[in-house]
């Protein structure tokens, strides 16, 4: 089963099965987390732009996930279209609490990078990441806009997600999507001149 | 010097704008996405998630408020970052921290009802030598009501077995056999979508213009629409397929071609090996009936 937000019928039937499973079974909720791990993260790092803070945020939503399973109700929406929501709600979330500023740069962040056992691929990764200049250059940028711009705008751009699985994501409706998403584009084209 | 009027200053102030905003659009569109993995987290989150339940019933123990949860998951983050040299000492502690909050969300109810008869029925001898067919014992359908279970299994390409299980004893009770009638024939029309859409794939050209043929294109489905007893001793089975698989022939060699007819794509090509289990056992597959 591929990490997806928009499911067909046979597949998104098939997910149901394995969400109720999860339900009452963690090895089921470990199916669930073998599907979605890589997307999350990857998601929260395009967020935060943060290797560490996109750990943190995978496991704070994995946690609650975990949590809130036996609560969740299938609405024929694919189950990581729920984690996606999770992920950001606490991204924005980290933000607030922090007074809309990150709370390290990435040169910071890797003085403070821990000595534990996964120390080097955190560094590799830091790394890696440093690589993409342009890209974070379009994150700083972004960064300065309000949350439900960077919101759409890492879905659409980064995530490469279709407006319709941003609809289920987000829980907005398309034309409002659409009129964030062109107002986050002109804000970010101001914020870059 | 060329004089503009207002109006036109504005029209060209508003183009050169919206080439700013085409060319920033561009740009998120085309900038290189950073995608990385980290392993080790990846496993160990999955320990605390996971594993940390195993064995872990308690019943009559209440869950843990809401506080201590918090606390739980600042002390499962602080053992998934802290250095090596505090890890050997916050690891014990954090991790039946952890498992203890884990173990009060999966206590009460241990595993469903359906997965306990679903495990009487493959652990039941008498069901593992009533069926044929090889593999795993796959269940197909499990229905409870009022203390008793209906577990329909089967296994490879053999006939299906319907259990009645009395779930007050977790035993199986009575059985039935079916005469499995599972494999229809995909719809020409979707026969013809497999193959146009098989044929899209630079190798499978390749191999057709060296003289490959294709087989008989045969469905993959992951659900069942419906199931049906039919005579008394026939079960029907209507699968509903979303993929299907082509096979190309050439020279002795079989080449697997499985695509997605809802999404108009190849999900991957495999050349099958010459000791690999049968055709159909492989690739029939009931995945999540």
């Amino acid at each position: 089963m591929k990490p997806e937000t928009l499911l067909s019928d046979s597949k998104l039937k098939a997910e149901e099965e394995l969400v109720k499973r999860a339900q009452h079974n963690p090895e089921a909720f470990g199916e669930l987390y073998e599907i979605y791990y890589q997307c999350i993260f990857n998601f929260a790092l395009k967020r935060t732009a943060n290797v560490q803070l996109a750990l943190d945020i995978t496991s704070i939503t994995f946690l609650k996930a975990l949590n809130q399973i036996r609560k969740f109700r299938w609405r024929d929406v694919p189950f990581g279209a729920w984690l996606y929501r999770i992920a950001g709600n606490e991204i924005n979330d980290h933000y607030r609490r922090q007074g809309g500023k990150r709370i390290a740069s990435i040169e910071e962040i890797a003085e403070l990078a821990d000595t534990g056992d996964y120390a080097d691929e955190i560094n590799h990764a830091e790394e890696e990441l440093s690589r993409h200049e342009e890209f974070l250059l379009l994150h700083k940028k972004l960064a300065e806009l309000p949350e439900m711009y960077q919101e759409v705008i890492t879905l659409k751009f980064f995530e490469k997600k279709k407006i319709r699985e941003m609809v289920k994501i987000l829980g907005k409706k398309e034309g409002t999507i659409k009129s964030l998403l062109h107002r986050g584009v002109e804000k970010l084209r101001e914020k870059m001149q | 010097m060329q004089l503009f009027k207002r109006r036109d200053i504005i029209f060209i102030r508003a183009q050169g704008k919206k080439m700013k905003k085409d060319m920033l659009i561009r740009k998120l569109e085309n900038v290189e996405i950073p995608e990385l993995l980290i392993v080790s987290h990846r496993e160990k989150l999955k320990v605390v998630l996971i594993e940390g339940t195993a064995g872990m019933r308690r019943p009559g123990k209440a869950p843990m408020p809401a506080g201590d949860f918090i606390g739980a998951i600042s002390d499962a983050f602080n053992w998934l970052r802290a250095p090596a040299w505090r890890a050997a000492a916050a690891s014990g502690l954090a991790l039946f921290i952890v498992a203890a909050v884990l173990a009060a969300v999966f206590y009460v109810a241990g595993p469903s009802p359906a997965v306990i008869a679903a495990d009487v029925v493959k652990k039941d001898p008498a069901i593992q030598q009533r069926l044929t067919g090889s593999g795993e014992i796959i269940i197909v359908r499990v229905d409870v009501r009022d203390g008793m279970a209906s577990v329909v299994c089967c296994r490879g390409m053999g006939d299906f077995i319907e259990a009645d299980v009395d779930m007050n004893v977790r035993t199986v009770v009575q059985t039935r056999r079916y005469e499995g009638l599972f494999m229809p024939e995909l719809p020409q029309a979707e026969q013809d979508k497999a193959i146009q859409i098989a044929l899209s794939d630079i190798r499978v050209k390749d191999l057709i213009n060296s003289g490959a043929q294709i087989g008989r294109v045969f469905p993959i489905f992951s659900s069942i629409s419906n199931m049906t007893v039919v005579n008394g001793n026939i079960l029907k089975v209507t699968p509903a397929a979303s993929q299907a698989v082509v096979p190309v022939l050439l020279n002795g060699k079989t080449w697997l071609v499985q695509v997605d007819l809802e999404e108009m794509k190849i999900e991957r090509v495999i050349e099958q090996q010459s000791n690999s289990p049968n055709l159909f056992d492989m690739y029939y597959l009931r995945q999540n009936l």
